[in-house]
């Protein structure tokens, strides 16, 4: 059983990072059960590996590659049809309601968002990480290349060519969106 | 139209304006991509793994690759024993040459002194007016 201690820290980083391991896994495999699998995966490995981890810093980037890679394997495993794990995105992770902006602006319509997630899982895999990396961790492409063991100049590539692929497929299905 | 183009879609920017409209999706884009909650209960279903004897025993087997300086230790004892006992059987080999160099020696000797006193006993039956082997 787990100590005490151990249980407790272990329960602090899993709350800590819950949100950024499941939305990692959520975006690049496109599918709520398959994510749900990977982040627990990702934390269980965590828990298997956290007495080599150092600091908070390190606990996040070691759980962002993991997550990434987990959710990769699964993705390749499954050899999902991205246009059904986009409507399942759809139904489960926004619903009918708006987006709530508040701190960002102005808030974006539900359905904006889930077309624009289904329009990511549209994506070359390659591309897909490095977007949601960019996008939803804030990451740059320096950090990026680092997590993926990538080339920098891969990583610019990929960030480059997918936003403007995400952008071009907006352009003709979000009209009234994307400017 | 290329494979990529068709892919595309078409393009509908002027050459001008797609750093500006890209900048402006990519603010778009960085507010539809935050991040979302996990399931409700998700850390609870971590906790319960974690703490499931399974996951103690793959813990305790992960852990074995800490355990690699033991098996280099075993690895290095049996080396150890291994030159030993080669040790043990070279020193074995050698004093059994030595042993055998001294027999060999002590023999040659022992023949030296058959031919000095078969070569005196020689020359006296020689002063006697016998030949040894007549």
């Amino acid at each position: 059983m787990l100590m005490a201690m151990e249980a407790v820290e272990f329960r602090r980083l899993v709350e800590t990072h819950q949100r950024m391991v499941f939305s990692l896994a959520l975006r690049v495999t496109g599918e709520h059960g398959t994510a749900e699998e990977v982040a627990q995966d990702a934390f269980l490995e965590l828990y298997r590996a956290v007495e080599r981890l150092e600091s908070e810093d390190h606990v996040r980037f070691w759980l962002r590659r993991v997550t990434v890679h987990r959710a990769t394997d699964a993705l390749r495993r499954r050899a999902v049809r991205p246009e059904a794990a986009a409507e399942e995105f759809l139904e489960e992770a926004h619903g009918p309601e708006v987006v709530d902006g508040a701190g960002i602006g102005s808030g974006m319509n539900a359905a904006v968002v889930a077309r624009l997630e289904e329009l990511l899982q549209a994506l070359p895999e390659a591309m897909r990480v490095a977007v949601v990396l960019r996008y939803q961790e804030e990451m740059s492409p320096d950090e990026i290349a680092k997590l993926l063991g990538q080339p920098v100049a891969t990583v610019k590539s990929h960030l480059q060519r997918g936003l403007q692929l995400l952008r071009r497929k907006a352009a003709v299905t979000m009209k009234e969106y994307v400017r | 139209m290329s494979e990529q183009e068709r892919m595309d879609g078409p393009e509908l920017v002027p050459n001008l304006e797609p750093d500006v409209k890209l900048v402006e999706f990519e603010l778009q884009l960085a507010r539809a991509m935050r991040r979302v909650d996990a399931p409700e209960g998700f850390a609870a279903r971590v906790m319960n793994t974690a703490a499931s004897p399974a996951e103690v025993k793959q813990k305790v087997l992960v852990l074995r690759p800490r355990s690699g300086l033991w098996r280099l230790q075993a690895w290095m004892g049996g080396a150890l024993a291994a030159v030993l006992a080669l040790g043990m059987y070279g020193a074995e080999v050698l004093h059994q040459r030595r042993e055998q160099a001294k027999a060999d020696q002590q023999f040659a000797v022992a023949m030296q002194v058959t031919d000095h006193a078969l070569a005196q006993t020689r020359e006296q039956l020689q002063r006697a007016g016998l030949k040894l082997g007549e």
